[in-house]
């Protein structure tokens, strides 16, 4: 009878028992299954091998691979097995290797399918990144060694079997050449879809990623009282007799009248974006809300959520910011007549001073910065969206440029209507 | 500090055309690159030449064709001090077993404090070599590393970081070492400079053979090898018939999540 190991892995328990269906596939249903873990769980297991062969952690780290090789040498040496299968897992990756070139045998690695032909097995593994599938035979070398992929075999009812766990107490040859000093859980970020802010560090502060962290952190509440900022500065122009100042001078005549600057202003400014974002806006944060919230996704504190975010984004304050900034700049330009750069807008503050030397070139170096990083960040925005909220992904492209001209023409836009006539 | 980088030249994997009417892989007129988790390995090496050009010496050892001359050229521009090539017809057709064996035979020879490497190859994707070679040597070996922190490395027993896919692993390993670089540590191969664009080194390329490394010819190459392939296709797509499992919704989202779960998707 044909006698199968396979590695029974610590965390990959359930992977390891589903291994069981490939021996199925070579040997049918008469075969010797034994088990070897280290520090495994075996209560799934019991039942469905013959043996378990049970190494304690204590005595063998379960990433000391050298130990585990010297314990699955010796076992084939005692037992004289046909197969060997290891789940293709991180570990599994390196030990596989490991033992086959101490047992001086073939090995396929990342197996995800196994055919029998004329009583040789043949073993099917993706190559060249998956793009082409390999059938590969061991006819030379025994035993039969192969790493699998983990979650593609399933064994559904394994034939019970009365299962004998021996407990093994290796004697340690060498002391490990690799020790593990830490382990860190994978934490999950935050979707910068649900994110106000965006706060993006380059190669240079890769190592410290936390400082960057509490700074986007701490930044969250800044978002909102800004805005809430820019609608009170509004408020104040409007009411204020400055209010009255007409851009482009006490002469200008608009070119537009009221109706078509608004229409403009409102199609150029935010129309494409509230088109698309104000329908997509509610829906997705009603089933995505932001995981720092807590909320449930779809529950009625998520659809208040969700309105209350889009309303921010998309009504009276994102108009405020734009409209600050174009209004900046058309008295700057119209009246007071300076050249049309972002630098131009400190003019009132520094005097000349501002267009010359180093602070326009910081400024207007800083602007663009912005908005290429703007325009970045709406990319990214749009694209990890798109594939959900639109049917085919080639109408992203087109949405991308529509929203991402947006800011730089509002405040064209905005200050043109009052151009001198 | 003597550090030896493997390397392999492999095709541009992302290169290639799928042929949808024929159905087939279209492998032709791609170029041969270094394998992109190697040059993260020999990025890192060159990384700590030019913090320390003095101290640190880089060897670089391919098994490849005669025809990876000009590739392995390019390698040492980038003022790399030694390269080597283990080439012979009678190698074609090595499994991982047989290629292992015939590294082995030089590295046990060879003078080096530790071997960088890559985590897997782009055409193979076994990530054997690197395991084989650390069993054959015995020596230690880590795989999928993101991260080498350099003082310690330079002290001889460096601290990794390794992505294992449920966590990030940091593990110290102690000089002689293999460490298998992945491309998620995201070092980059610098370019040749300008000035070294034309430079003659010739005299540090060496190529030796099957002879040359004292192995017998049924160690290497077909008749080395256990594992044979017996035949290649390329995957087809098409569309599958739709099957319908259960009636109502309710079973449906039970379905598809056990389903979901099932193949690892969820956790």
């Amino acid at each position: 009878m044909k006698k199968c190991l396979i590695y029974l892995e610590k965390g990959y328990e359930t992977y390891s028992i589903d291994l069981l269906r490939v021996a199925q596939a070579m040997y049918g249903e008469e075969y010797h299954a034994d088990a070897l873990t280290v520090g495994g769980d075996i209560s799934k297991a019991v039942g469905c091998f013959d043996r378990i062969f049970q190494v304690s952690e204590e005595a063998v780290p379960d990433y000391d691979l050298t130990a585990i090789t010297d314990v699955l040498e010796e076992l084939m040496e005692a037992e004289g097995f046909h197969s060997i299968l290891i789940p293709a897992t991180y570990t599994g990756r390196m030990l596989a290797p490991r033992a086959a070139m101490r047992l001086e045998t073939g090995l396929v690695a990342d197996i995800t399918e196994v055919e029998v032909h004329d009583g040789s097995v043949i073993m099917v593994r993706p190559a060249f990144s998956g793009k082409i599938m390999a059938g590969i035979v061991n006819e030379e070398t025994a035993p039969i060694m192969m790493s699998i992929r983990p979650g593609v075999f399933t064994c559904e009812a394994p034939a019970s079997r009365n299962t004998e766990t021996i407990t093994l107490t290796p004697e340690r040859r060498q002391p490990p050449r690799v020790v593990r000093v830490a382990r860190q859980e994978k934490g999950i970020s935050t979707d910068i879809r649900e994110s106000e802010i965006l706060v993006s560090g380059g190669g240079g502060v890769m190592k410290h990623m936390d400082v960057v962290e509490a700074l986007a952190q701490a930044l969250g509440w800044f978002v909102s009282l800004t805005m809430l900022a820019f609608v009170i500065f509004m408020l104040v122009v409007i009411f204020h007799p400055m209010g009255n100042i007409r851009l482009g001078g006490p002469n200008a005549k608009p070119k537009m009248n009221y109706w078509q600057w608004f229409t403009v202003a409102l199609c150029a400014g935010i129309g494409t974006g509230v088109v698309f974002w104000g329908a997509v806006e509610p829906i997705l944060f009603t089933f995505e809300p932001a995981p720092s919230l807590g909320l449930e996704p779809g529950s009625d504190t998520a659809v208040i959520w969700a309105m209350r975010t889009t309303y921010m984004h998309w009504t009276l304050t994102p108009y405020a910011i734009y409209a600050t900034f174009g209004l900046i700049l058309a008295y700057v330009c119209y009246n007071m007549r300076q050249p049309f750069t972002v630098s131009s807008g400190l003019v009132p503050l520094m005097g000349q001073k501002a267009l010359s030397g180093k602070v326009a070139a910081v400024v207007d170096v800083l602007t663009v910065f912005a908005l290429v990083g703007g325009i970045a960040a709406l990319w990214a925005m749009v694209s990890s969206s798109c594939p959900r909220v639109s049917r085919s992904p080639s109408d992203c492209p087109t949405v991308c440029r529509c929203i991402s001209a947006s800011p730089p023409s509002s405040w064209w836009l905005i200050s043109a209507p009052a151009s001198p006539a | 500090m003597k550090i030896l980088c493997l390397v392999k030249f492999t095709p541009d994997v992302d290169e290639f055309q799928y042929d949808h009417e024929k159905q087939t892989l279209v492998r032709e007129n791609v170029k041969t690159i270094i394998n992109p988790d190697d040059a993260c390995a020999l990025g890192f090496a060159l990384q700590l030449k030019k913090q320390q050009p003095e101290q640190i010496h880089i060897e670089v050892v391919s098994m490849a064709p005669m025809s990876a001359v000009p590739l392995m050229e390019e390698i040492l521009r980038r003022r790399v001090d030694k390269a080597v090539m283990l080439s012979d017809r009678r190698f074609a057709g090595s499994d991982t077993l047989a290629t292992s064996r015939i590294l082995g035979a030089y590295l046990k020879k060879a003078d080096f404090d530790v071997i960088l490497t890559g985590d897997h190859s782009a055409d193979g994707d076994t990530a054997h070599i690197p395991s084989q070679l650390a069993e054959y040597l015995g020596i230690g070996q880590v795989s999928a590393i993101v991260g080498i922190d350099k003082p310690s490395f330079l002290e001889g027993s460096p601290l990794v970081t390794v992505d294992n896919d449920r966590y990030l692993d940091t593990y110290q390993l102690t000089f002689p070492a293999i460490l298998s670089v992945s491309r998620a540590s995201k070092i980059r191969l610098p370019f040749v400079r300008f000035a070294d664009l034309r430079m003659d080194v010739g005299d540090k390329l060496t190529t030796l053979d099957l002879d040359g490394l004292e192995l017998l010819p049924e160690q290497a190459g077909q008749s080395g090898s256990p594992t044979r392939v017996v035949r290649t296709w390329t995957r087809t797509y098409q569309e599958k018939p739709q099957r319908q499992l259960v009636g109502n919704d309710e079973a449906g989202v039970e379905t598809v999540y056990r389903f979901l779960k099932e193949q690892g998707y969820l956790p």
